[in-house]
């Protein structure tokens, strides 16, 4: 889970600036069920359900976007805080390449090889959906917003490997600002260390 | 103490929610796959 990184790197600077965690319990952060909620639901279809007919929409790909719309009001719901806007701007782009193919995200075969992920016996034929993934094995040619689907592909370092889109280095951003700390600031710092800038 | 203990649940809350968050809106296929 390479993106988990962001929160890592956030976290580490957030605690440099306000020289502790203990910004961590004023991000103003309302609703987070709904973001953790959304999280459970799509582990849920993609681990226990399997993916259904290649092109078709599938039980598992409906999950996803019923995940995804807890992540959208969890979005609106915290609309104030200037990182979720960054992240909420990364996962519209997410949703716009992830709607034509009814949840499942389009990767490319190159992509995916690319990344060093595919192992042997893998069917990476077109329309595939994968096994404990979110995405579709599609041609760049059937692929709408080809774009924003996944096509940044790291093999190394290896606790980067993986396939992201455009929308998923903007989550990660977005992220990576809330958990530093950006918008912790002000009023509600009363009573509490002042970041070092 | 109590408050103690309720300031660590908020940090835990506050990164359970930042990790919920970055793979549930992004990160597709994050989960052993692409």
């Amino acid at each position: 889970m390479p993106l988990l990184w962001a929160v890592v790197v956030g976290v580490l600077i957030g605690a440099i600036r306000f020289r502790g965690l203990g910004y961590l319990t004023r991000l103003g952060i309302r609703r987070g069920w709904t973001f953790i909620g959304a999280l459970a639901l799509q582990y849920v279809s993609v681990q226990l359900i399997a993916p259904g007919a290649p092109y078709e929409p599938d039980l598992r790909g409906l999950l996803i976007l019923l995940g995804y719309l807890g992540v959208i009001a969890g979005v609106i719901l915290n609309w104030r805080l200037v990182p979720i806007r960054v992240l909420g701007l990364g996962f519209a782009l997410n949703l716009l390449a992830v709607l034509p193919q009814y949840g499942y995200m389009p990767i490319t075969v190159e992509a995916y090889q690319a990344s060093g992920q595919v192992r042997p016996g893998d069917d990476l034929s077109d329309g595939v959906k994968l096994w404990r993934a979110k995405d579709i094995v599609l041609s760049r040619e059937r692929t709408l917003f080809w774009p924003l689907t996944d096509t940044i592909s790291v093999r190394e370092p290896t606790f980067l490997r993986g396939v992201y889109s455009i929308g998923d280095l903007i989550v990660a951003t977005g992220v990576a600002l809330l958990a530093s700390g950006v918008g912790v600031g002000g009023a509600t710092t009363v009573g509490g260390p002042k970041p070092l800038e | 103490m109590q408050t103690l203990r309720k300031s660590y649940w908020n940090v835990l809350y506050a990164v359970m929610t930042m990790g919920a968050l970055v793979l549930a809106a992004g990160a597709p296929g994050e989960w052993g796959g692409p």
